[in-house]
């Protein structure tokens, strides 16, 4: 079995977890490294351990579990008390484990996940370094201790941010999102396009476009290194909203340019109308 | 006390249920109502999870208040653009399970083989009918599975055993538990559609 084998082997099994730490550093090493295979295998199964859990048979939490809940979500913000730092040891092992598997859960989109974790993480080391200090001056006995401790905010810091690297590799094909804004007359038109390379499509989320007038369209363009190719025409409703998909498009890999203008029914080859959206 | 559907507490009368994005933004602007709401929709499928991970009622509660409160304090950020946010609810559930159960040592939970045990749900709006269509799908396709295929994913995905443990426990070599998940997954992976596009498919 060659090497890659393995590592596709892994890439499979991943997102069930039961991998071995090393297998997954690996994994997570090699699909940083940008292995498209790889990481495309991890994503079929990543989609299989999603719906498994989805089938789980649901099961009502007793009706105390939503009182105590509200209990907590009423109480007046002056009356939260700060956990005690010496609590947030145990925490530490649990960032660990929840890190390990962040990759997998980054399939569904997690770097934002991620710099919550790394925030906490900030907070807990901080809340740390005042238990290490406490213990440190209350016992000798406790050295060791406070030295596994040390070692293992350690390797919690390194897999953040190796993590973080790779969350960014996965996610950054995925899905591109950009805002385009309305120009002149239609200041008040806007919009978000979000960029699936991969499928080379293109889905466009408009609001505020007036009603267009007879005999006229809205026309989407994509602009690639000042090369613009009109990606169709669309309307809006009633609402003066618009949802608009591509379908497949060539060259949305690199920095595109996309925009909006008013053109006559049926569209035009290049634009000639007033520009209504642009974003890059 | 079987699964109580999304009882929507912030949508009485006729009104149609507020999807899910609605809720969230609600939830950022700490609405409880939208709390309640998202509470009263996913509740029950977390604590399920959770039930069948750990096993015990009191933990699984535990979890169930964990996450809604987090979601609450939004220490937790879901990204729409990038999947449902019922799936990504469902990992971050596991995930605290799992840490749970590491926690305490891994005791296997007594739920260890229980079957998926279909249940029938009122479906009241978009999401929770897309839900309920799913657990059907993935349900047959799992018991179709050779049961020891199933028992090996069961114990690494719910139960979070590492191959090797899951190897010891059954007393099969290690390349055996793995070839088993990984048939497993692939029945699984033909059988099953890919549901969670960005954006939750198109409406």
């Amino acid at each position: 079995m060659t090497d890659h084998e393995e590592l596709l082997e892994i890439a499979e099994l991943y997102p069930l977890g039961g991998l071995a730490d090393a297998e997954r550093a690996q994994l997570e090493q090699h699909v940083a490294d940008g292995c498209a295979r790889c990481e495309a295998v991890l994503r079929a199964s990543q989609n299989v351990a999603t719906q498994l859990l989805a089938a789980v048979a649901p099961v009502a939490p007793r009706p105390e579990v939503l009182t105590r809940l509200l209990a907590r979500v009423e109480e007046p913000a002056g009356a939260k008390r700060r956990a005690p730092a010496r609590r947030n040891r145990g925490g530490m092992m649990a960032l660990a484990v929840a890190a390990s598997v962040l990759l997998a859960l980054g399939l569904g989109s997690l770097s934002a996940i991620l710099n919550t974790r790394l925030e906490q993480e900030r907070v807990a080391r901080a809340d740390l370094e005042e238990a290490l200090a406490y213990e440190e001056s209350i016992s000798w006995s406790l050295v060791r201790q406070v030295e596994t401790e040390r070692s293992r905010r350690v390797q919690v810091e390194q897999r953040l941010v190796g993590l973080s690297r790779v969350v960014a590799t996965i996610e950054a094909p995925l899905v591109r999102s950009l805002a385009l804004a309305g120009q002149g007359d239609f200041h008040a038109a806007m919009a978000k396009a979000y960029i699936e390379p991969e499928s080379g499509r293109l889905i466009l989320y408009a609001h505020n476009l007036p009603p267009v007038p007879d005999g006229r369209t809205y026309q989407l363009w994509v602009i690639v290194e000042d090369q613009k190719r009109s990606a169709g025409v669309f309307q809006s409703d009633s609402h003066g909203e618009a949802k608009y998909d591509t379908g497949r498009l060539p060259d949305l890999e690199g920095p595109v340019t996309v925009a909006v203008t008013l053109e006559p029914e049926g569209g035009v080859p290049q634009p000639t109308g007033p520009v209504v959206l642009v974003g890059s | 006390m079987r699964g109580v559907p999304g009882t929507a507490i912030a949508t009485p009368g006729t009104h149609p249920a507020p999807t899910d994005g609605e809720l969230l933004r609600r939830l950022a602007e700490r609405e409880v109502l939208a709390l309640e709401a998202v509470y009263a929709r996913y509740s029950a499928y977390v604590m399920g999870i959770a039930l069948r991970i750990l096993g015990s009622r009191e933990e699984a509660e535990e979890v169930v208040q964990d996450v809604f409160w987090q979601l609450w304090q939004a220490q937790l950020a879901y990204d729409p653009t990038r999947g449902r946010f019922s799936t990504w609810l469902f990992s971050v559930a596991r995930f605290r399970c799992l840490d749970r159960l590491r926690a305490r040592g891994r005791a296997p939970s007594p739920a260890l083989m229980q079957e998926w045990v279909p249940t029938e749900r009122p479906i009241d709006q978009e999401e929770e009918a897309c839900l309920v269509e799913r657990q059907r799908e993935v349900r047959a396709v799992l018991a179709g599975l050779p049961g020891e295929q199933r028992a090996a994913i069961e114990l690494s995905f719910f139960q979070g055993l590492t191959h090797e443990e899951i190897s010891e426990r059954t007393g099969e070599a290690l390349g055996t538990v793995k070839s088993r998940i990984r048939r497993g997954l692939a029945r699984l992976r033909g059988a099953l559609p890919h549901l969670d596009s960005p954006r939750g498919g198109e409406s």
